[in-house]
């Protein structure tokens, strides 16, 4: 019986890690836009060859940015058996409507060389994905990001989309899930100290969501109390203020961010065509 | 005529709940704050504090009556911003308010509210973040920080819009004495700039320092006026749940048993400095010493070499623990200080195995960390009440939450146990039980959530801010249970900034420092002048002050830790009573 409460470590989405390197130092509109660029490519690219590009683009740019490998590969650990049983069944299914040649059968269960690539696809598209958008996680701060979709949607406006509510309600969203976890570790060393036994994972299923009880109940009042007084520090602090509407101007590109940008665009069209 | 900053008129507000509960909060109240004030608002638990300056800047509007705001009517939905950059509140728990998960990003949070340059931002973040003290922590993601310096970045975030009026809502709850002092001392001198200053607080010392103190009770404003005049009654300020400043009352008491005292000493430094010289002539060693030595001979808890840091591997790792060594004796009591983030909460976390030593040992009683893998049995040996415990209840009903842990523990009487440890706090068995946690006070919340600890029967009780957050007679009150507990031979670790309250029960301290013990030993010993504490994050509780201010006078006085044994003490010197 050896618990862990350090929720926080399950959470790397929604991480920022505050560092000086080329990445972090981009302005925040072209850290958005080359982001969003480079997933938008991942999500249409139809060829292994653009996913593997990206893939390796990822890791020369986790390195570029100092935050290494280990850290993001961990947290694949905790969908992969998930990962894999959808690219089981991605496989299967593709091999059944498209037949082709068989290269695995055992049983009723056949898969032919279509279905496998199917499979890698989407597995390979999946990881790289979620390792683009902890990337930009980790180099892009919530207020960055945030800053950056006013000023990105703020044209917008004229087609009746609130900018900076929109903007908010992401920024808010991200600050709470690792705020969760430090709610989630705080009631569960309470229940703890009370004699609760957490992570064990013993009893039946009808038990262990009883076990669940004591920790989901205050867990959503927490949750429900901080939100409330959330909004009324900001309320307090201003922010139904019209004068704030408009937003910031961010400071001027500079030939570094230029650059990066037009790297990210040439990127984002080598994945989508090659 | 010029209108007061602050203007209240017949103010009526009441919460409401889904099923049709009134739960009145604000029942008629008068007010008046004129710009540059410095008033002091407080009262029990739930007497309305919170409610009434929630109005001040239209956070709540008015069921009924009128609040203005430098001539504004905070009904008047337009001037909500103006209203606003002009009276700034920092709340009771402040990492709610925090909006951005960088530092430096919530200071500027208000400012990009106002629509400000970059450059003006930038300029007024840094300066507001050297002024608190968290420059080197601009980069930080917030919710890493710890309890003291989320504090200074909520009043960060507030000052940076240079408001006119300052509300502080309970702020300085979680600060270690010097973090409190330097708080008040930083507002303070805003305020004699022109700023007003409104402070909602449960110390009556630090109400003392405010030029105009108001009281509430049930929704009501009940005295208003110099802190002279409202601490005058005792009386009066022990039915509405709240006391005397602790300096007032010593000079009250030292007075009547000399007249050479200052009767009416408000501030510690006004005490001190009037301490008469000793009338008498000095007997020969003077200086009796009757206290314990603080050391008992079978040791229950021994932590060596303990190490933690949080998060471990990643990039957001923080050392808590460096290198921390602590004995604590059978029965002992031992206070656990240090500034904020300096390491205490871990380590109280380690004594019941919630935390397991990365580096290092701890033994509590016959359990060894890590090697004794039955975490069960340590945390039911040693129970752990955390800070502000109230927040983690789930179950409906007193009797439940109490019952909770012997449930778990397979206790067989289970209503003997959970009568027996309702009664230890203090609360009726029967009247308790069956009664909703949600409308309890504060203190009774805080009392129920000591009694689901006590219901395991622990033989260690490790206690994390237990004072925080209490008005002076739930103070009282816990008082009592622990020093219940303290005869009963149980031995207590408690973190705490609030030694004043707690020193009659405390036999040893220990400080650390940025998660290394830095000293340790009696009161006394932590506390004589010769200790340098201003590293520790600490003050010199009063009564230390008074003994070694007396002792310069020429006082035949012993070192003492209540306020009864000083009393007795100066009697004694004085030849009265035995």
């Amino acid at each position: 019986m050896n618990e862990s409460f350090e929720y926080l470590r399950l959470i790397s989405l929604g991480q920022y890690l505050p560092l000086d390197t080329v990445v972090h130092r981009r302005e925040p509109r072209v850290k958005v836009l080359a982001l969003t660029g480079i997933v938008l490519a991942v999500v249409f690219s139809l060829h292994l060859r653009g996913l593997l590009l990206a893939l390796l683009s990822a890791f020369l740019v986790l390195r570029l940015a100092r935050i290494g490998w280990g850290y993001p590969l961990r947290s694949l650990i905790l969908p992969l058996p998930f990962l894999l049983l959808l690219m089981l069944i991605q496989a299967v299914w593709v091999s059944y409507r498209l037949g082709g040649t068989w290269v695995v059968q055992y049983g009723w269960l056949r898969i032919s060389q279509g279905g496998v690539m199917a499979g890698l696809m989407l597995g390979t598209r999946f990881v790289v994905l979620l390792l683009w958008l902890l990337l930009g996680s980790y180099c892009i701060s919530n207020t960055e990001m945030v800053r950056a979709l006013r000023q990105l949607l703020y044209p917008l406006r004229y087609i009746g989309i609130p900018a900076r509510d929109v903007a908010m309600a992401v920024q808010i969203a991200l600050r709470f899930i690792p705020y969760l976890a430090l709610i989630l570790e705080r009631i569960a060393k309470a229940q703890a100290s009370r004699g609760a036994i957490w992570g064990s994972g013993r009893g039946g299923l009808v038990a262990r969501v009883r076990q669940l009880y004591p920790l989901l109940i205050p867990l959503f009042l927490l949750t429900l109390r901080k939100a409330e007084t959330l909004a009324l520090a900001m309320e307090a602090r201003g922010y139904s203020n019209p004068a704030a509407e408009r937003p910031r101007r961010g400071r001027p590109w500079t030939t570094a961010d230029g650059l990066f940008l037009l790297v990210a665009i040439g990127l984002a069209g080598g994945i989508l065509l090659l | 005529m010029t209108n007061p900053q602050i203007g209240v008129r017949n103010l009526y507000y009441a919460y409401r709940a889904p099923n049709g509960e009134v739960w009145p909060a604000l029942q008629g109240v008068d007010l008046e704050i004129e710009a540059g004030e410095y008033v002091a608002i407080i009262g029990a638990n739930g007497s309305g504090k919170s409610t009434l300056v929630r109005h001040f800047n239209a956070l709540l509007l008015p069921e009924q009556g009128d609040v203005w705001v430098e001539g504004w009517n905070t009904r008047d939905v337009t001037a909500h911003p103006l209203i606003r950059q002009s009276v700034g509140m920092v709340f009771q728990f402040p990492e709610d308010q925090i909006v951005a998960s960088v530092v430096e990003e919530d200071v500027a949070f208000g400012l990009e509210n106002l629509g400000l340059a970059e450059s003006e931002i930038r300029q007024r973040v840094a300066e507001m973040l050297q002024v608190l003290g968290l420059w080197e922590h601009r980069q930080r993601p917030s919710h890493l920080l710890s309890a003291g310096q989320i504090q200074r970045l909520a009043l960060a975030g507030v000052l940076a819009v240079r408001p006119r009026c300052l509300v502080l809502d309970e702020a300085t709850t979680m600060l270690d004495p010097q973090g409190r002092m330097r708080l008040l001392a930083l507002v303070e001198a805003l305020n004699r700039e022109g700023i007003t200053l409104i402070h909602v607080t449960h110390h009556m010392d630090e109400a003392a320092r405010a030029r105009r103190v108001i009281v509430m009770h049930r929704g009501r404003i009940v005295l208003d006026g110099s802190p002279e005049t409202v601490f005058a009654n005792l009386d009066d300020l022990e039915s509405l749940g709240l006391e005397i400043p602790l300096t007032l009352r010593l000079a009250q008491q030292l007075h009547i048993v000399y007249a050479g005292f200052p009767a009416r000493a408000l501030q510690p430094e006004d005490l001190l400095n009037d301490i008469p010289p000793f009338p008498g002539t000095a007997k020969e060693n003077p200086i009796v010493i009757s206290e314990t030595t603080g050391r008992v001979d079978s040791t229950l808890i021994e932590v060596k070499g303990l190490a933690h840091t949080y998060l471990a591997g990643t990039p957001m790792a923080h050392t808590a623990l460096r290198d921390v060594n602590l004995q604590v004796g059978e029965g002992e009591t031992v206070a656990l200080m240090g500034a904020t983030g300096s390491g205490k909460s871990t380590l109280l976390q380690h004594l019941n195995g919630l935390l397991l030593p990365q580096r290092g040992e701890v033994r509590v009683g016959p359990f060894k960390l890590p090697a004794n893998l039955d975490l069960r049995q340590v945390r039911q040996y040693a129970g752990l009440l955390m800070q502000n415990p109230e927040v983690q209840f789930f179950e409906a009903y007193v009797g439940d939450e109490v019952a909770f842990a012997p449930r778990q523990m397979g206790v067989k009487n289970l209503r003997e146990r959970v009568r027996w440890a309702l009664d230890i706090v203090g609360l009726d068995f029967e009247t308790y039980k069956d009664r909703p946690l949600f409308a309890l006070s504060g203190g009774e919340r805080r009392k129920v959530a000591l009694a689901s600890v006590l219901a395991m029967q622990p033989k260690v009780l490790l206690l994390d801010e237990p004072t925080a957050g209490l008005d002076p007679v739930s103070r009282r009150g816990l008082l009592l249970s622990l020093r219940r507990l303290k005869e009963a031979g149980v031995t207590h670790v408690i973190a705490t900034h609030h030694l004043d309250d707690l020193l009659p029960l405390i036999e040893r301290v220990e400080i650390l420092v940025k998660g290394t013990h830095w000293a340790g030993g009696t009161p006394r010993q932590v506390f004589s002048d010769s200790f340098p504490l201003e590293t520790s994050g600490l003050l010199t509780p009063l009564f230390f002050r008074i003994v070694q201010r007396l002792h310069q006078q020429g006082w035949p006085v012993p070192w003492v830790n209540s306020e009864a044994q000083l009393i007795t003490a100066v009697q004694k010197a004085l030849g009265i009573g035995s």
